[in-house]
């Protein structure tokens, strides 16, 4: 009896919780506004994943076209080769494999907690806190790896 | 919507590619690095050596195919539109289809 009346919808208190389609309060927050609210940080990882999902969907494209273009030309090849070891203004070839190393890993890292979550490891959010710094940090340590073998 | 229901073999494709890559992507960042002052001879012979032309051919077709998962989901969640949500995911298909082709026969003919 306790429960049945817990869930009356026609008491107007639980009613306004519990309805979705009650829209006499105006004033109520809706979905998270990114201006007023700030993002947990599992949230902004799983953001950070996406976007770098998306940029690494465009940077394949243009190195796989890339190389194919430059098959068939291979003067191409040299041409950018060149122009991406010219030291103008900075070594674009380095920074390009450091930065691209950063990214990829933590793609990469990503994707592993994604896999792992869908086995049911580590989806609190205090253990999604702690591997997304594993994350960063192990990027953080292979990237510097790279650059020291290229600076080494 | 494409209602053909392969919701769960894309969620098990994604998932396979993205462990598949992560070998395949180490294999990746050691070529950049090996190549990082080659010039296109030297491409050519990394690439002609065997391990080097498949692992290659595996590496850029997995990642092909797990981006073009990775994306259709991004239109499926963010494209509200039927019409244009289809037109997207056909085009980035069709794009990925070609991309993957051409790079294939690109090292094929780079490496044999």
């Amino acid at each position: 009896m306790t429960l049945i009346s817990r869930f009356n919808l026609e008491n107007p208190t639980i009613y306004s919780i519990m309805s979705p389609m009650n829209t006499s309060d105006t004033n109520r927050p809706l979905s998270p506004h990114l201006q007023v609210y700030k993002l947990p940080y599992n949230a902004r990882m799983s953001i950070a994943g996406r976007v770098v999902g998306i940029g690494l969907f465009i940077s394949a494209s243009v190195i796989f076209a890339w190389f194919s273009a430059a098959v068939w030309n291979p003067s191409l090849f040299d041409a950018t080769m060149a122009f991406l070891k010219s030291d103008a203004i900075i070594n674009l070839m380095t920074i390009k494999l450091i930065f691209g190393v950063f990214v990829v890993c933590f793609y990469l890292g990503n994707g592993v907690r994604h896999v792992l979550w869908d086995l049911v490891i580590g989806v609190k959010p205090a253990c999604g806190r702690m591997t997304g710094n594993v994350v960063l940090l192990v990027s953080a340590l292979i990237t510097a790896g790279i650059a020291a073998l290229i600076y080494g | 919507m494409f209602l053909n229901h392969d919701g769960t073999a894309h969620k098990i494709a994604h998932n396979v590619t993205s462990i598949a890559l992560i070998p395949l992507t180490a294999w990746f960042i050691y070529a950049l690095y090996t190549l990082r002052n080659a010039d296109y001879a030297a491409l050519e012979a990394f690439i002609a050596a065997p391990l080097n032309l498949i692992v290659a051919i595996l590496f850029t077709l997995t990642t092909l195919k797990h981006f073009t998962l990775e994306l259709e989901t991004v239109f499926e969640d963010y494209i509200s539109c039927p019409c244009a949500r289809n037109v997207a995911i056909i085009t980035l298909k069709l794009f990925a289809f070609v991309l993957g082709l051409t790079v294939f026969i690109s090292i094929l003919k780079i490496g044999l």
